[in-house]
């Protein structure tokens, strides 16, 4: 894909693949890097953001002899997450209005 | 590199920053390496991006977002500057009164040194047309009288129209302020 996602949009893709399944730091960079491009540096700062925000909690959990920290949606972050699909419909929708021409005034 | 010295560096360009933060970041990156199936002697791939960068990205972020953040929302921030403002009356207002009084004082001073030069050359003034009809005309005193007479009103004249210059500066000056205050 030829546009970078980051930021906002970054932060709510990565809400919308916990929201389905809680999943552990590289899971989700294996999950995200199928369809866009990823740095080591990228997800981390996404994943911290969104649990000192409340949106997630992690818990760890032993995996072969090794500490795995999986990362969980909570309430607060599935009612964040909602608005933000609402948000992106408008965003989406404002976007090919522009481009479109439609709707100009 | 291999993964051990790679977690090294990366910590040690993380610089500073909370212990807590710290050990959590390079936790994630040590259980990435190891979901990647490397352990702490094996080579770093070669893809990935040198420790000193990414410890720069991730200090880059925080810092972003540090700037960003409002520490205290805006209600508690007025509230607050309300009681340190409240706080620091007893020491603020004679501060401020004793401001405004040597300002008030200032102006007084020199209107006052104004008003006495002025005061000064009409006295002389008037004591030169006295004495220019008192005296014999063309004699010698009766010349410098009248030399002395023009020299007061010319610096009459001059006194008046400095005065006038100067309140028009500080009249300029308080309308542009008026306007930047408008435009921002």
């Amino acid at each position: 894909m030829a546009i970078t996602i980051s930021g906002q949009i970054l932060d709510f893709c990565v809400l919308a693949i916990i929201d389905r399944k809680e999943t552990y730091g590289y899971a989700l960079t294996q999950s995200l890097a199928k369809s866009i491009q990823l740095s080591e540096s990228t997800l981390y700062p996404v994943l911290r953001r969104l649990r000192k925000n409340g949106f997630l909690r992690t818990f760890d959990q032993a995996h072969e002899g090794r500490n795995r920290r999986y990362y969980q949606i909570t309430d607060k972050g599935k009612k964040e997450l909602t608005r933000m699909k609402d948000e992106w419909r408008v965003y989406v929708q404002a976007v090919e209005a522009i481009v479109e021409g439609e709707n100009i005034t | 590199m291999t993964v051990e010295q790679y977690l090294k560096s990366f910590r040690r360009h993380l610089g500073k920053m909370p212990a807590n933060e710290k050990n959590d970041v390079a936790a994630y990156y040590e259980e990435y390496f190891q979901e990647m199936g490397l352990g702490p002697d094996d080579e770093v791939p070669s893809d990935m991006n040198s420790p000193r960068s990414l410890a720069y990205e991730i200090r880059r972020n925080q810092k972003a977002e540090s700037l960003t953040e409002d520490r205290l929302p805006r209600p508690w921030k007025i509230a607050g500057l309300a009681v340190l403002g409240i706080l620091a009356l007893p020491v603020g207002l004679p501060v401020a009164v004793t401001l405004l009084a040597g300002v008030i004082a200032l102006g007084a001073t020199l209107l006052a040194i104004f008003g006495a030069l002025v005061a000064t050359l009409f006295a002389r003034g008037y004591v030169s047309i006295i004495t220019l009809t008192t005296e014999p005309i063309f004699s010698a005193l009766w010349f410098s009288q009248l030399g002395i007479l023009l020299m007061c009103m010319a610096l009459s004249v001059l006194l008046v129209l400095a005065l006038i210059q100067i309140g028009r500066l500080i009249v300029r000056a308080i309308q542009e302020r008026g306007n930047q205050r408008r435009e921002a």
